[in-house]
């Protein structure tokens, strides 16, 4: 398990969605290309990060972080915990955090044939 | 387990500001949120500090102040977790309140990443349209319209959306009357997202995007788009649009990026200006280290006389001025240079008045006053024009340094004393005899601002004067001369053997020649009608109206008085016979008896009358109490003159009694009430209210004041009515924002007081107490908790308390910072090196200036042993460099006779992410003299960083990383014993009770061990939870009952089966808890979780104690957000059925003035269970009558025994 928390602790898991098992090195635009059904297409992008079938073990883990990112952004006693234990101020946390929301867990992983 | 929660301190800290004319009148108000969840409205200038608040039970999330063209006041714009954008007006009248207008849905409820909200721009001209949105991808624009009634509604929104964007901030354009113009910060994260070499990362650009609201065609268009400065964080409004009077541009428009290191000034096809962010010289930089650039925290732009300036602040606290040289709409120069130092604020507001409110982010809040604008100092300045192409060149411009110095421009003139953030804290009593009440110790703030702080319950006094007297009296009273008088003139001083008259003048002096008769004691004095003294004495009356003329009323021979009571017009008295003898004064300004003596059941203790109302020639009641336990109300009205109204029968004989007329909108919103207060033998405070015609009472209400009998004494506080009653303690009744208040003055327990009032204190009280006269004032009414507090040197981690003396040991820890000796290492090692050092940055104070900046992984802490009763430290214990103390304990170790021991956990180089350090060491001290003292006897490394420790039974248990071990201390070392490394993620905390040891996981929720010797020693795991929980803190309840605070703010109960823990205890060997089938992945039995709640911040310290003389032991904990609460437990199911219905009807009324639903609030993470929301039942008594009675009604009750047991609630387990 990932271990980027604060005073030592990792962040939330505030995602419903759960992991599909299996091949991690899917096709990486499948969020994209999942388009069949209008009513699921509207979901998606009205709401980020839900998932489907074919979510990756990569998509599934940024998403993740950009959740607990920005819940931590959005919750001032939350920030305030993290830039103690960080020794930063707050501003420099929100941002930093925010930054961190572009590549939340390193690389994305190469495309593989299917 | 049913709980009650009750917040005795609301969190301090200010998340959000904002300023603006919120009452509609020509000052201006500053709206502060607390803690995320409490607005509060403060006000400066009025000699009483005036607030209102308001609980918002939602987490607010961005805050902004706006007026419509046409409008006299501004509104409130905000948005929440709750999903909704609500607009709420502060109304003054009748009592200043919030009330929300409007409150638009705009997406699901929480602060999600998918919901927009997180920012919110308005239009500066106020004039229609507003924004909000998020970190992520949408933007909503609404546009804010008056209905024909004048009323403010929301349009329905128009989506901005852009997909796969990150926003790092979003203001509003000032265009003048132009359509509106908004201005974000983006950056398109899907490139990134499909790019696996990682390129499209590095390339990814941040742009600035406009978006215009078209009014006309009501849409929003992406206008224009440009990369800017990658690590730009902040976006700053620049002052734009013509003049409509003069055509004259207000400024050239466009926004201020602020960047890493640099602020950039651009607009739609303008040529930018870029200036460097002066920076502080850091002596400690090492040759070749880069260090980081400095960002912008906070930013204000003001307006005076047409100009304008910004003043923007930087991660140290620095403030720098920043203008813009503008020609209409062309910008010449953009100009920068350093203003002031305060401390790193979360908002910054100007007033137009000259204030300057910087709320900080930790600790207290300040307020500065503008001296000057630095505008013909020495102070260098930079300029755009100074560098090529206006200082556009890609790459940084040359470093710009300053040097920071002490205020110049800004005068500190109030502080707003503030506790966030608690970071542990102890509630125990270390006064002993002297104090009934346990007292809160807090560790409180961040880096060089942190300080111990004792909280303590009660008013605080200030004291004046002190001095000794030739007895002991036991009265005091202070007279006018005349009706007209602005200040008293005597003091009259009762012994038990004579009477003195002190005057006030330029000096307190004896007179003799008053009048009055000071051979005996008095029992009351009386400034009466226009310009006569009364003297009430055990054998008569003494009423001298002129210095010649003196009338007396003798007692009938064979009786005395025992009580008597005074107003301007009318006096009783009691006699001894059991009879009391009404006077009142006559036209011509004599006192005459009323014709018959009333005859009582039994001897009257106390008499008591109020004041003479307003306008009236006498007060209607007259409350009498007897011996035989009754209280009397008696008429006093000519035509039912002495006749008996009411009676009230008593559980034990009233020692005191006192009517008052004090204003309590509770009872009454527009006339003060009248209450009789009842102080019986046994320390007990009764109140009740006596009906204005009837004169029957009703509505009591019990208190325990203290061990002695209180004495009642009618009093004036800040020109308003109270009551002060002197038990063991002081106490005092008065109303604060129009309700009363009972609090304990933290003073030295007084015998007897009155009011005040001379020219050197118009507003004070005298008092006696034992010997001595003492003069004070009360300075500050309606703060709950006072404070003493004790400034520390880093950040305060945890402290705990010698097992016996009065001795607190203390562990301090900064990250990214050096401590001394690195310091030291450093300088020295450069001054070997042939380098210049300049030392004056590291002589300034670093509570104002902070301390130089280092890279993660650099720490400086020590340990530090310090007295609470004087708050002063023993001593200091400076750690190795780079080392900090993680956790402490005392231990009792087998080689150490008995002696305690303070075990420090501590790590070296330690780095949040990845979590890891170089190693962990585990230093032993021994404590010496009483505790004063500590001596180290060794350290043993570690391989984790031991972030718990605790004694157990002879050993010392450890929590380093997944493992916890058990140590027994040898000469040399400590000696690992045993080891159970089964925990899932980190060993947080750790609880012994008894035998058991309690772990508490990171991220695991708890875990119930053991400990077993036979056959060989091991550490076992038999119970553990269901549910993930992100521990802080833990504390166990009792044996098999655990309370626990999480990370997100949530308080709950954990139990394990009593069958299990005595299954367990019965088990010698652990052979069968050690072969037991595990289940659900985990240990062989579960606790039951039995009490959720969610208080909404992080909490950090939770103590089982008993907050008042004889009550019930209560849960209180601490938030990071300043805050302290307690979670009280029901005694009867009657109490959990009424509270829960209450709160129910309550909930209905949907009072969140944000729209947040409360039980979705209360149970953000999990659902809440077993506690009522005493914060939510307390708001009952602001909701207006109508809705009080129809709740009041479904429950079965009258409002006021509604009220009642709203407050015997709190009363009887807390303050």
């Amino acid at each position: 398990m990932w271990k980027c928390g604060s005073w030592f602790h990792a962040f939330p898991f505030s995602h419903p969605f759960l992991l599909s098992t299996g091949d991690a090195q899917s096709n990486m635009s499948s969020e994209l290309r999942y388009t069949q059904n209008t009513q699921l297409e509207q979901l998606h992008a009205r709401y980020t990060g839900t998932g489907h079938a074919d979510t990756t073990k990569y998509e599934w883990l940024t998403h993740q972080h950009r959740d607990t990112l920005s819940s931590i952004v959005g919750h001032p006693s939350l920030l305030a915990y993290v830039a103690i234990a960080d020794g930063e101020c707050q501003a420099r946390e929100r941002f930093e955090l925010i930054e961190r929301m572009l590549q939340p867990c390193g690389k994305p992983p190469g495309k593989t044939d299917e | 387990m049913h709980l009650f929660n009750i917040t005795l301190q609301p969190p301090t800290n200010v998340t959000l500001a904002a300023v603006g004319s919120f009452s509609g009148t020509k000052g201006q108000e500053i709206l502060v949120v607390r803690g995320g969840t409490r607005l509060e409205i403060l006000k400066l200038n009025t000699s009483t500090g005036q607030h209102t608040y308001s609980q918002a039970f939602g987490t607010v999330r961005s805050v902004a102040g706006f007026r419509l063209a046409g409008m006299t006041k501004d509104y409130i714009l905000l948005s929440s977790d709750s999903g909704r954008m609500s607009i709420i007006e502060f109304v003054v009248t009748p009592t200043p309140h919030f009330e929300s207008l409007y409150q638009e849905v705009f997406g699901k409820s929480g602060s999600r990443r998918v919901v927009p909200g997180q920012f919110l721009a308005v239009d500066p001209k106020g004039r229609s349209s507003v924004r909000s949105l998020i970190t992520l991808r949408s933007k909503l624009v609404y546009v804010l319209n008056r209905n024909s009634e004048g009323k403010l509604f929301p349009s329905s929104p128009l989506e901005a959306h852009k997909n796969h964007a990150l926003i790092t901030h979003v203001i509003g354009v000032d265009q003048g009357y132009d359509n509106p113009l908004y201005a974000a910060l983006e950056v398109d994260y899907s490139e990134s997202d499909e790019d696996p070499t990682g390129a499209a990362f590095e390339a990814a650009e941040k742009h600035l995007v406009f978006y215009e609201l078209d009014l006309g065609l009501n849409h929003v268009v992406r206008k224009w788009s440009e990369p800017t400065d990658r690590r730009a964080n902040l976006l700053v409004q620049v002052p734009g649009g013509q003049n409509a009077t003069s055509d004259r541009f207000e400024g050239p428009s466009g926004v201020l990026v602020c960047c890493e290191d640099h602020v950039i000034w651009k607009h739609m096809d303008a040529e930018a200006h870029r200036v460097p962010i002066p920076r502080r010289r850091n002596p400690l930089a090492q040759r070749g280290e880069i260090s980081r650039g400095m960002i912008i925290v906070s930013a204000v732009m003001h307006k005076i006389r047409g100009a304008f300036f910004f003043l923007l602040q930087n991660e140290d606290g620095d403030l720098y001025k920043l203008w813009i040289d503008h020609q209409g709409e062309d910008v010449v120069a953009v100009k920068i240079k350093y203003f002031d130092t305060v401390p790193v604020s979360n908002s910054l507001c100007i007033l137009k008045s000259g204030y300057l409110f910087a709320a900080s982010e930790f600790g207290d809040q300040n307020l500065y006053q503008f001296q000057n604008l630095a505008e013909d100092d020495d102070e260098q300045e930079w300029s755009s024009t100074d560098y090529p192409d206006n200082g556009n060149t890609t790459g940084a411009l040359p470093y710009a340094f300053f040097n920071p110095r002490p205020l110049q421009n800004l005068l500190l003139v109030d502080t707003l004393s503030s506790l966030d953030p608690i970071l542990d804290a102890q509630v125990v009593n270390l006064l002993g005899q002297s104090s009934d009440t346990p007292q809160i110790y807090a560790a409180c703030g961040r880096g060089p601002r942190s300080t111990f702080r004792t909280l303590k319950h009660g008013l605080e006094i200030q004291q004046i004067v002190a001095s000794p007297l030739p007895g002991v009296p036991n009265a005091v009273w202070t007279l006018k001369l005349t009706e007209e008088d602005e200040f008293d003139s005597y003091i009259v001083l009762s012994f038990p053997n004579g009477t003195l008259v002190l005057s006030i003048g330029e000096t307190i002096e004896e007179v003799n020649d008053t009048g009055f008769l000071s051979s005996g004691p008095t029992l009351a004095v009386q400034q009466l009608g226009d310009a006569g003294l009364l003297q009430v004495h055990p054998y008569g009356l003494r009423h001298i109206r002129a210095a010649d003329r003196v009338d007396e009323w003798a007692c009938p021979p064979g009786s005395a008085i025992t009580a008597a009571t005074t107003n301007k017009r009318q006096v009783v008295i009691a006699l001894s016979t059991a009879e009391l003898v009404y006077f009142e004064l006559d036209p011509e300004g004599s006192l005459s008896e009323y014709q018959d003596k009333k005859s009582l059941p039994g001897n009257a203790t106390c008499v008591s009358i109020a004041e003479v109302p307003e306008g009236r020639r006498r007060t209607p009641f007259l409350a009498v109490g007897c011996d035989n336990q009754t209280v009397h109300v008696i008429s006093l009205e000519p035509e039912s003159t002495l006749t008996t109204l009411s009676l009230q029968a008593l559980t034990a004989p009233p020692a005191s009694i006192c009517l008052a007329e004090i204003f309590d909108t509770s009872i009454d919103k527009n006339r003060a009430t009248m209450f009789l207060n009842i102080g019986l033998m046994n320390g007990v405070l009764l109140r009740t209210v006596v009906d204005p015609v009837e004169g029957s009472l009703s509505d009591t209400r019990l208190r325990f004041l203290g061990a002695k009998p209180p004495k009642l004494v009618r009093s004036s506080i800040h020109g308003s009515p109270s009551v002060m009653a002197f038990s063991s303690r002081a106490w005092l009744l008065y109303t604060y924002q129009d309700m009363l208040q009972t609090q304990p003055l933290i003073y030295d327990a007084l015998e007897y007081a009155s009011t005040l009032s001379a020219a050197m204190c118009p507003e004070g009280l005298i008092g006696i107490s034992g010997n001595t006269l003492r003069i004070f004032t009360i300075p500050r009414l309606g703060e709950k908790l006072k404070q003493d507090s004790m400034s520390l040197t880093y950040t305060p981690r945890k402290f705990i308390s010698h097992p016996f003396s009065t001795i607190f040991y203390m562990i301090e820890s900064d990250h990214r910072v050096l401590g001394p000796k690195a310091i030291q290492r450093i300088v020295s090692q450069k001054k070997a090196a042939g380098d210049r050092v300049d030392g004056s940055i590291l002589e300034l104070p670093p509570s104002e200036f902070g301390r130089p900046r280092a890279g993660p992984g650099h720490w400086a802490s020590l340990i530090r042993i310090l007295d609470p009763l004087t708050n002063q430290t023993v001593s200091t214990i400076e750690l190795d460099e780079d080392e900090a103390a993680f956790s402490l304990t005392i231990a009792y170790f087998e080689n150490m006779a008995g002696e305690p021991s303070l075990v420090v956990g501590t790590a070296v180089k330690t780095t949040l992410t990845p979590r890891g350090c170089k190693e962990g060491w585990l230093r032993v001290y021994a404590i010496k003299e009483n505790g004063r003292t500590l001596e180290f006897m060794h350290k043993t490394k570690l391989d984790e960083i031991p972030l718990c420790v605790a004694g157990f039974q002879g050993y010392l248990l450890v929590g380093a990383g997944k493992s916890l071990r058990l140590y027994e201390a040898g000469k040399k070392a400590l000696l690992r014993k045993c080891e159970n490394n089964s925990f899932p993620t980190v060993i947080a905390t750790i609880n012994v009770i008894g035998a058991r040891i309690i772990v508490g996981d990171m991220q695991e929720s708890t875990f119930f061990c053991v400990y077993r010797s036979i056959p060989t020693r091991q550490l076992l795991v038999f119970g553990d939870d269901t549910q993930p929980r992100f521990l802080t803190c833990v504390t166990n309840v009792d044996y098999d009952t655990v309370a626990c605070g999480d990370k997100f703010g949530n308080v709950f109960v954990n139990r394990m089966d009593q069958a299990v823990s005595e299954k367990v205890d019965d088990d010698p060997t652990g052979a069968g808890i050690l072969h037991e089938k595990g289940f659900l992945m985990g240990a062989a039995h579960k606790t039951t979780l039995i009490a959720h709640y969610q208080v909404g911040s992080v909490v950090t310290s939770l103590t089982k104690v008993s907050l008042v003389p004889g009550g019930r032991d209560v849960l209180v904990y601490t938030t990071i957000s300043g805050a302290v609460g307690a979670l009280v437990p029901f005694i009867s199911m009657d109490d959990v059925e009424f509270m829960t219905t209450l709160e129910m009807h309550m909930r209905s009324q949907n009072i969140s003035l944000v729209g947040r639903d409360h039980l979705a609030y209360r149970g953000y993470y999990a659902p809440v269970m077993g506690v009522v929301d005493g914060d939510l039942c307390d708001a009952y008594s602001s909701l207006p009558y109508t809705k009080q009675s129809s709740i009041a009604n479904e429950l079965d009750r009258s409002v006021g025994d509604v009220l009642k047991k709203l407050e015997q609630m709190r009363t009887s387990s807390a303050f």
